[in-house]
């Protein structure tokens, strides 16, 4: 135990950076698990209005402020946290999982399944990534869980097509073709040779999305079509701020940071686990 | 006699933080006169192909060398001076010729590249390239100039790769396995080029190889190398026909032959080391079925008729 | 006839380009061969030749797509994919580049193991079979743990070569399984795979670039350029007597001076014979692998002058037309008279045929003495494998004094007689089929004739037979015996040697090869211990035993009659019976050691007659030899 937490160290020693993304990242993931437990203004936090407070800055009390109903921002930022952090999760690992199941058959079985999945794929991809979500939501109609589904839609082709061509890779191995040889069963080649072996690049791709799927998200939820109020999703707050950026500016502003600061952090995750899974450092 | 080469003392260490990491070189002396080839044998890591990155100045930047190299006329090589030296009186032709071209560019591109760097102007170049290329041996010249380098196969890419480093007349050609990437039919050819090369311009030539029939063939004199350090040298017919040291008879008797009996080729027991520091004494010692306790003390080359040998066990 | 474990039958493959579909690349077109049980198949070529396409084909690996290609007797087109399986399961496989033939995510455990999932076998039966093949290829248990960054190449290598062995395999094809090792690991594992062959009985296939790899390791061989064989047959064939250019070519990259050293005009089929017996005779190992057979560390340097007695002058004109290479007489043990002709010297080494089938005569009177060998104890006694050939109940002595009733026929010039198959057994002469190689092998094929010990029938094989007896009862190699019991003791100054099988085995009966000299002194040894004066190689009881000539109650033959009225064979030593009680060995093509005790005479004469043997020339030579004597009486 303890030589695997002084490995975790020694993994993120590289340089300031990578201090600070683990910093954020830890915060980050302690808020939102521990949620409603530590949030200074509980019953603010999840959405009861305090109409007294309205449109309070960022002072002693409300270290970033309130919003237009009143609610300590900072409470509801943190409150916020467990959604967008476990929405992410569910989109990449949905994501992730059938996209690579999806193409490692295609790597494997070649011929039309792999062209049926990568062209799928490829359909898929052609979009700009916000812009299939807003169709598949627009016709699934607005709202977390649509929204949610709409990013997955969008997502699995990602991981279909990075699968499917770091496994076509490890497919031409010599290790590979002798277990075809010996007559190793099919599953057991897609999942005991070829999967663990396209493992770095996925972890790689997951890290990096965690982040990327919380902007797109957000993205949604502040064109209103993702969450809903009274939500406390950070792309939401950051759209309900917008009308009164001028005068109460923290609310967006600080919304927004947040989303900054984590998704920062996130894809400084991915360069780090980048530069340890590099094949030329395992030499 | 005209010494081209004189190596004396080399030690190349790395280093990190000032602090000793290994010693991969740990005492050559090789001296090579003009239009002789002097071979250099050994397996991976005994460190043979640093010895002539030492020489031409290449090493990385936390090696270490120590010692004194000298090139005939212009003296002991620095690294002020080598960078001129470079490409200019010493040369080097490289293993895998497709890693020395570069992708994008014709051969005549790179060429030109080379001859320009050397003075040339284009004109000279373009009327002295068909003459080199058929001095290599080659014959379409007009189609390889226009070819880019995956166009052409591999023994042709290694006879422009020769070409490019004769360009500029070295006193020293430098072959770092240059027939090891190539079948044994053209790897053969481009050594018959290298000797009829060194017989008609006279360069001197150090080839280095882990093949032993290949460096026989060019060379003539051989120096076996181990953990860093020459464990034998001489005249190759000599250290061939006549090994004294134990790595060399066990390195010449696990070349398989049709003359010898299946499952009896030298096996010598062990690995060759890793990491030389803090060894005491003969870096072969572990490995040697004639070890006695004064083995812990270092032997250097001594003469042994006409060949040298380190070790206390082969006696004048 | 053993069935083949892998035969390719005109086999070609074509590979289509994706983009393309008309342009067609023949990467292998009608390659035909077949490989035996027990057998190591070389493939040679260079890049491009094909040689990898055509193995895989062979191995079920890529679909071939011309051509048949049976395993194990089964043309795998029409096998069924369970079928398929089961053949899978008897093939096993080494490649190249073995740190990137085994997953970085395995354990080694897990990675020999692979080939055994499926097989039905308890967690416990998979453990220990794992355990014993990862000690059966010189690594420990402790490697089992591991991942294969933690292990050299050629530790890798050797797990590779246990994970092909795990399903107990009978064929495996090896595609370049040294080229990425180092020379003294490469030599490891070719040695490790030569252990692995004779203990397990298997058969490789490996294909290699390097020349040197395949000419080591192969029995045959076949050397491939663009696609098609262009020359086949076995190592030592085309080795040293190569026929097509690329061939030829191929070798001489390898050189490192010189080139062959065979004569242009070498006949293979007929060396035996004139005229390239001339040169032959003097140069056997250099086209017949041999052993040495080692003469005293202290031996004395060999004499320098040639001593000349006149009085053999006037047989010049006879020791010309008898075809006369070397020609060495000894009178009371001193040596007095020494002529060599063409290309011999006094430290020529020249075949002696069937002479040294005395020289094993002589070593069983030792062996017997020294109670090693049971002269009354059958064959199948000490020998197992020989229970079921027709010489298992054949004794010592009935082989010692050729009284084996076996069919055999020493016809030299019937390619199907049993001597040519032994011929081609040994590596005189060209096989065509793995079957054929093999001395051991041969002699478990010959079969009984008539009834044991009655009847005088000479047989070579009888020879070869003893010499596998005597190794198997000592366990050391013929030569050695040989250098121990004979050759060492004579005070012999140079070495003899023997020609072997490509199993190593010895041609006892007629491959060993010495300088006239040796041979001479061996010649005098034998008459010293006749005359009482030495007992060096054997007792005085012996070799009167032996002058006395064989058990009267043997039936002779009317060659036998003819010649020497009387006479017999006894110990491997023909005895005429004569007034001067002379015996001799002798060998075909003019091959003899004559000893004559009355006049205490020993003459040893080469030749290299044009004919294997006839009447004339056997008489000729017993008139000289008398004449020579007499002179001397």
């Amino acid at each position: 135990m303890i030589t695997k937490v002084k490995a975790g160290f020694t993994f993120i020693r590289g340089d300031i950076w990578t201090a600070i993304s683990t910093f954020i990242l830890t915060v980050f993931v302690l808020v939102a698990v521990l949620g409603k437990w530590i949030l200074p203004y509980p019953s603010e936090g999840t959405g009861t209005a305090n109409v007294d407070h309205l449109h309070i800055g960022p002072g002693a009390a409300h270290w970033l402020g309130t919003d237009e109903l009143g609610r300590d921002l900072l409470s509801r930022l943190m409150y916020g946290a467990r959604s967008v952090l476990f929405t992410s999760l569910l989109v990449v690992i949905v994501a992730a999982l059938v996209g690579t199941v999806l193409g490692l058959m295609a790597a494997f079985f070649g011929g039309w399944i792999d062209s049926a999945i990568m062209n799928i794929s490829s359909l898929f991809l052609s979009f700009p990534p916000l812009l299939l979500s807003l169709v598949a939501v627009s016709l699934l109609g607005p709202g977390l869980k649509n929204s949610l589904i709409a990013l997955m839609i969008s997502w699995w082709p990602w991981y279909a097509r990075l699968i499917r061509n770091e496994a076509r890779f490890v497919k031409l191995r010599p290790f590979v073709e002798i277990a075809e040889s010996m007559g190793v069963s099919r599953r057991r080649i897609i999942f005991r040779h070829l999967l663990p072996n396209v493992t770095s690049p996925l972890i790689i791709q997951f890290a990096a999305d965690l982040g990327t799927v919380i902007l797109a998200a957000g993205s949604l939820a502040f064109i209103g079509l993702g969450a809903q109020p009274p939500a406390a999703d950070w792309g939401l707050l950051v759209a309900q701020g917008r009308s009164v950026i001028f005068d109460q500016w923290w609310i967006s502003t600080f919304a927004g940071l947040a989303i900054f600061l984590v998704v920062l952090a996130f894809n400084s995750l991915g360069d780090v686990l980048r530069d340890h899974f590099d094949p030329r450092r395992s030499k | 006699m005209n010494t081209v080469l004189d190596i004396k003392g080399l030690k190349v260490d790395f280093e990190i933080k000032g602090r000793k990491i290994s010693s991969p070189i740990r005492g050559i002396d090789l001296s090579i006169n003009a239009g002789e080839t002097h071979g250099i044998v050994g397996e991976t890591g005994c460190g043979k192909s640093l010895t002539a990155l030492a020489i031409m100045g290449m090493l990385p930047a936390n090696a270490l060398r120590t010692g004194c190299i000298s090139l005939g006329d212009v003296g002991e090589l620095t690294p002020e001076n080598i960078q001129q030296n470079r490409g200019n009186t010493i040369s080097m032709i490289f293993q895998n010729p497709h890693s020395a071209f570069n992708p994008v560019f014709t051969i005549e591109q790179q060429l030109l590249y080379v001859a320009r760097a050397k003075g040339f102007s284009s004109d000279e170049s373009h009327a002295l390239f068909p003459d080199r290329l058929k001095e290599v041996g080659l014959v379409e010249i007009h189609r390889i100039l226009k070819s880019y380098p995956h166009e052409l196969s591999g023994g042709m890419l290694q006879r422009c790769m020769i070409a490019m480093a004769l360009l500029s007349k070295p006193k020293l050609l430098i072959a770092d396995e240059p027939t090891t990437a190539l079948d044994a039919t053209i790897g053969g050819q481009v050594l018959t080029l290298l000797k009829r090369l060194q017989k008609e311009q006279g360069f001197a030539m150090l080839f280095i190889s882990h093949d032993v029939t290949a460096v026989a063939r060019v060379s003539e004199r051989i120096a076996v190398l181990y953990a860093g350090k020459i464990v034998e040298d001489g005249p190759t017919a000599e250290v061939l026909g006549d090994p004294q040291h134990p790595y060399t008879k066990g390195l010449l008797g696990a070349i398989p032959s049709r003359n010898k009996a299946r499952g009896t080729l030298a096996a010598i027991p062990g690995t060759v080391p890793s990491n030389t520091l803090g060894m005491t004494g003969c870096a072969f010692k572990s490995r040697c079925h004639l070890a006695v306790p004064q083995c812990d003390e270092e032997p250097n080359l001594t003469p042994h008729g006409h060949t040298s040998v380190a070790c206390w066990e082969v006696r004048t | 006839m053993t069935n083949p474990v892998l035969e390719v039958i005109d086999v070609s493959k074509e590979f289509v380009n994706d983009r393309n579909k008309h342009e067609v690349t023949r990467a292998v077109q009608g390659v035909s061969f077949t490989i035996s049980p027990g057998e190591v198949f070389g493939l040679v070529g260079e890049s491009g030749s094909g040689k990898t396409t055509i193995a895989r084909c062979a191995f079920g690996i890529t679909p071939a797509t011309g051509g048949q290609i049976k395993l194990f007797g089964e043309d795998i087109a029409t096998l069924s994919s369970a079928q398929r399986k089961k053949s899978r399961k008897r093939l096993g496989f080494v490649f190249q580049d073995p740190v990137a033939s085994l997953n970085p995510r395995m354990t080694i455990f897990e990675v020999i193991s692979e080939g055994l999932i499926g097989a039905s076998l308890s967690k416990e039966e998979i453990r220990s079979r794992v355990e014993y093949l990862i000690e059966k290829v010189g690594l420990t248990k402790e490697h089992l743990a591991r991942k294969r960054h933690e292990l050299s190449g050629g530790q890798c290598q050797r797990v590779a070569i246990a994970r092909a062995l795990a399903s107990e395999p009978e064929l495996i094809l090896l595609d370049e399984p040294t080229s990425s090792l180092d020379l003294s690991v490469q030599a490891q594992i070719l040695n490790l795979l030569e252990d692995l062959r004779k203990e397990l009985n298997l058969s490789y296939l490996i294909i290699s670039h390097n020349l040197e790899v395949i000419a080591h390791i192969s029995d045959r061989m076949a050397v491939m350029s663009q696609g098609v064989i262009v020359e086949a047959g076995t190592t030592s064939q085309i080795m040293s007597n190569p026929q097509h250019e690329f061939t030829k070519t191929l070798i001489g990259a390898y050189e490192t001076n010189s080139t062959s050293n065979l004569p242009d005009d070498f006949d293979w089929e007929n060396w035996q014979s004139a005229p390239t017996n001339r040169w032959a005779y003097q140069h056997v190992s250099d086209f017949i692998k041999t052993q040495n057979i080692n003469p005293a560390q202290t031996s004395a340097a060999p004499r320098t002058n040639k001593p000349h007695d006149s009085r053999l002058d006037q047989h010049e004109v006879a020791l010309e037309s008898l075809y006369t290479d070397a020609l060495v007489v000894m009178n009371r043990g001193v040596l007095v008279d020494e002529r060599y002709y063409g290309e011999m010297r006094p430290e020529s080494a020249h075949l002696l045929q069937s002479v040294s089938k005395s020289l094993l005569g002589t070593l069983y009177g030792t062996l017997i003495e020294k109670k090693l060998i049971e002269p009354s104890r059958t064959v199948g006694a000490y020998l197992p494998q020989m229970i079921h050939s027709g010489y298992s109940t054949a004794t010592i002595q009935n082989l010692l004094d050729m009284t084996a009733a076996v069919d055999f026929s020493e016809d030299y010039d019937d390619p199907n007689s049993q001597i040519s198959q032994l011929d081609r057994a040994s590596g005189w002469r060209i096989s065509n089929s793995q079957d054929d190689l093999g001395i051991r092998k041969f002699l478990t094929t010959v079969k009984q004739n008539g009834v044991h010990g009655e009847q005088f029938q000479y047989c070579s094989a009888n020879t070869d037979l003893l010499a596998w007896i005597a190794e198997s009862a000592l366990g050391k190699s013929y030569s050695e015996i040989l250098s121990e019991y004979i050759w060492q003791p004579t005070g012999a100054s140079q070495s003899a040697s023997v020609t072997v099988d490509h199993e190593g085995h010895a041609l006892a009966n007629g491959g060993i090869s010495t300088t006239a000299r040796d041979l001479a002194l061996f010649g005098q040894e034998i008459l010293d211990t006749y005359l009482g004066k030495s007992t060096k190689l054997v007792s005085n009881a012996w070799a009167k035993d032996t002058f006395g000539g064989a058990d009267p109650a043997i039936k002779s033959v009317d060659y036998m009659q003819a010649m020497h009225p009387g006479g017999s064979y006894h110990n491997q030593w023909w005895i005429t019976n004569s007034q001067h009680q002379e015996i001799y060995a002798v060998g075909i093509y003019g091959q003899y050691i004559w000893i004559d005790p009355a006049t205490e005479t020993v003459i040893v004469k080469f030749s290299t007659l044009p004919i294997a043997l006839s009447t004339k020339f056997s008489e000729e030579h017993i008139a000289l030899f008398r004449k020579i004597s007499n002179l001397y009486s």
